[in-house]
């Protein structure tokens, strides 16, 4: 009996706390679990190209701020060292064969890291979604989940829209359709493991798919993350590139 | 019979003037039949030659799906183990050479210079390409690259673009096969110039194991080319190669001639048509030409004519008389005009016709100077047209002054 009234007191706890909540609070929610002002991440990214054609690289991934990141890449051979730096809308890609260094920008900024379904932007960057959607809630949610329509409030933002599903428990999108202006779902993005760091839900791993391009997916799992990191002052500067 | 021969002949000196403006007409559109007939072979044999070289080989082995994308440079599908391919392929009695060939887009930064546009890369496996790219021929300095070197070869108008010399250094970064971004510095070696300039102005060459590493496409390629004894008998080969490699690391390869590969030999053969077209009006304007001047004639004989009917001449004799009279200034109108456009055809195929910058922004494989190809057969081809067309158009006068009525032609007197 007691069982069963804890069981009903908390079913009813969830359904009051999420009854009562706006949209806004969700994604502010979610923005509070995602944000990290700064961080390091030691990541493993799968990509399968294809059928059997499948390749995985190690990096590891600099934060500060929503659109300040650097990426080394550690394996494999072929890629080792190379790096990414991101700034605002900029993006350099230092390769450490011949020290050379790339500014990319605007529409490229969308086209796969290494070939991955993850864009340059998907990895670099980090905004709120509080400031760059408004939202409303969809019908049918399961239960510990709710539904949820973004659509972009700002212009350049780099989906338009995003159906998220939103995991209750840990307030992080668990599901999210990456949607373009015409309606057509871009990607698919599946966040299936989940970390508690200083009391922050952390995504460990997702599944992203570009639904553009045939039989691929990536899988990036993070191994290991420092948050809080304060980064050398010329860290994200472009005359690091090559330096570490 | 004979003496209507004679007669046609002794006719042709009794109006010389008319006679040989009649046979100038004839003249002019057999020596321009003669001379459009081996321009349009030089046209054929230069675009041929250069979309066989730099383009279709004889045949063409790819990936299934390639081709309908080949406009943008596609890396996959690629045939894997390429190297492997190309040595069994070789072994077949019926090719000559078989070559691995990438085609990609590439970005040429130099120090000073960067490129917005892409440039077209193909990647060569250098040994093989001596019948087919030829590259010893298109060399204009410096030397060709070394196999597995981290060296290029530019088109010579793209290295005077991008102001660099032999021995400088520019890195090219592109798109891989896994659409990741990666770069390579490569050193200029040589230069090459194909007389095409679209081809001279944006192409690059690089040694293939170079662009296995610069697109991530380790021993794959995206096509490769065949070359047999005759281009004229590339056919054979799909059967042969699809019998003998139905597919290859579990791919089905597509085996396509140049003959069945798009826009250029299409194009051709459209040209072709055009030509015939051309063809067919000039010979109509010597016909009306021949028409009017033999039916003047005619008319003007029209006493003669109705004397020989009132002697007992049949219709028939003055058709063949007329007729024939036509037939006999177009042979000497067809000799003198296939004179004229052989010589004109030999003389600008030997120096060529310069056509300067013209094509410098028409995306044609043609180069700056054509050569029209003369052969005897045009020849033979236009001076028996020019006789045809001289009594085709012979026949209507002839059947006018048929008509004449003998006793009033005769009354007139």
């Amino acid at each position: 009996m007691k069982l069963l009234t804890l069981l009903i007191s908390g079913v009813l706890a969830i359904a009051s706390m999420t009854a009562a909540i706006t949209p806004q609070e969700v994604l502010d929610r979610i923005d509070q679990q995602l944000y990290l002002p700064s961080a390091k991440y030691q990541a493993s990214m799968e990509i399968v190209y294809g059928p059997g054609d499948v390749r995985v690289s190690d990096m590891v991934i600099y934060t500060q701020g929503t659109d300040t990141a650097r990426i080394i890449v550690k394996s494999p051979a072929r890629d080792k060292d190379t790096e990414f730096l991101r700034r605002g809308k900029s993006l350099w890609i230092y390769f450490p064969r011949n020290q050379r260094t790339l500014l990319i920008q605007g529409h490229r900024l969308r086209e796969g890291m290494m070939g991955s379904d993850f864009s340059y932007e998907d990895m670099t960057e980090s905004s709120t979604l509080l400031d760059d959607y408004s939202a409303e809630f969809l019908p049918d949610p399961a239960k510990g989940e709710l539904k949820m329509l973004l659509t972009a409030k700002i212009p350049d933002v780099t989906y338009y829209q995003r159906r998220v599903t939103v995991d209750t428990l840990h307030w992080i999108p668990k599901q999210v359709d990456l949607i373009s202006k015409s309606g057509k779902v871009l990607k698919e993005s599946i966040l299936d493991q989940v970390k508690k760091i200083n009391g922050q839900w952390i995504p460990m791993r997702t599944v992203m798919r570009d639904l553009l391009k045939q039989n691929t997916r990536t899988t990036m799992t993070i191994t290991s993350i420092d948050v809080g990191i304060k980064h050398p002052d010329d860290f994200f500067a472009r005359r690091s590139l090559g330096t570490k | 019979m004979f003496s209507l021969w004679q007669i046609a002949t002794r006719n042709i000196g009794r109006n010389r003037r008319r006679t040989l403006l009649t046979a100038s007409a004839v003249a002019f559109a057999v020596a321009i039949l003669v001379f459009i007939m081996s321009y349009f072979r030089g046209i054929t044999a230069d675009v041929f030659d250069t979309v066989v070289q730099l383009q279709t080989g004889h045949c063409r082995i790819t990936a299934p799906g390639l081709l309908e994308r080949e406009i943008l440079h596609p890396l996959t599908p690629s045939i894997p183990n390429v190297t492997m391919l190309c040595d069994s392929l070789e072994t077949l009695p019926e090719i000559v050479v078989a070559t691995p060939r990438i085609n990609f887009w590439g970005f040429i930064e130099t120090g000073d210079i960067s490129r917005v546009e892409p440039n077209s890369g193909i990647a060569v496996d250098f040994t093989r390409e001596d019948a087919i790219l030829r590259p010893k021929e298109m060399l204009i300095q410096g030397r060709i690259p070394e196999p597995d070197s981290l060296e290029i070869f530019l088109g010579e108008r793209l290295r005077q673009e991008l102001k660099v010399n032999i021995g400088d250094t520019l890195w090219i970064w592109t798109s891989t096969s896994r659409r990741g971004l990666y770069a390579l510095d490569l050193v200029v070696s040589g230069t090459f110039r194909t007389g095409i300039n679209p081809v001279d102005e944006r192409t690059f060459i690089i040694p293939m194991e170079t662009a296995w590493e610069l697109l991530d496409m380790d021993g794959s390629a995206t096509e490769v080319l065949l070359m047999t004894d005759d281009l004229w008998n590339a056919e054979i080969l799909r059967p042969i190669v699809q019998t003998r490699f139905s597919t290859w690391h579990n791919i089905t390869l597509t085996v396509t001639p140049w003959t069945d590969q798009g826009g250029i030999v299409q194009a051709l053969r459209q040209v072709s048509s055009f030509i015939i077209i051309i063809i067919v009006i000039f010979m109509i304007i010597a016909a009306s030409t021949i028409t009017n001047t033999m039916l003047m004639a005619v008319l003007e004989r029209n006493k003669e004519i109705g004397m020989m009917k009132a002697l007992g001449v049949h219709n028939r004799s003055i058709v063949f008389l007329v007729v024939a009279e036509a037939i006999i200034i177009g042979l000497l109108g067809g000799a003198a005009g296939g004179v004229l456009g052989t010589g004109v055809s030999m003389w600008t195929e030997a120096v060529g016709i310069q056509l300067g910058d013209a094509m410098a922004d028409i995306d044609m494989p043609i180069g700056e100077a054509l050569f029209p190809d003369f052969r005897w057969s045009y020849l033979a081809i236009g001076w028996i047209l020019g006789i045809f067309f001289s009594g085709l158009a012979a026949l209507y006068p002839a059947w006018k002054a048929s008509r004449f009525p003998a006793a009033v032609t005769m009354r007139a007197t």
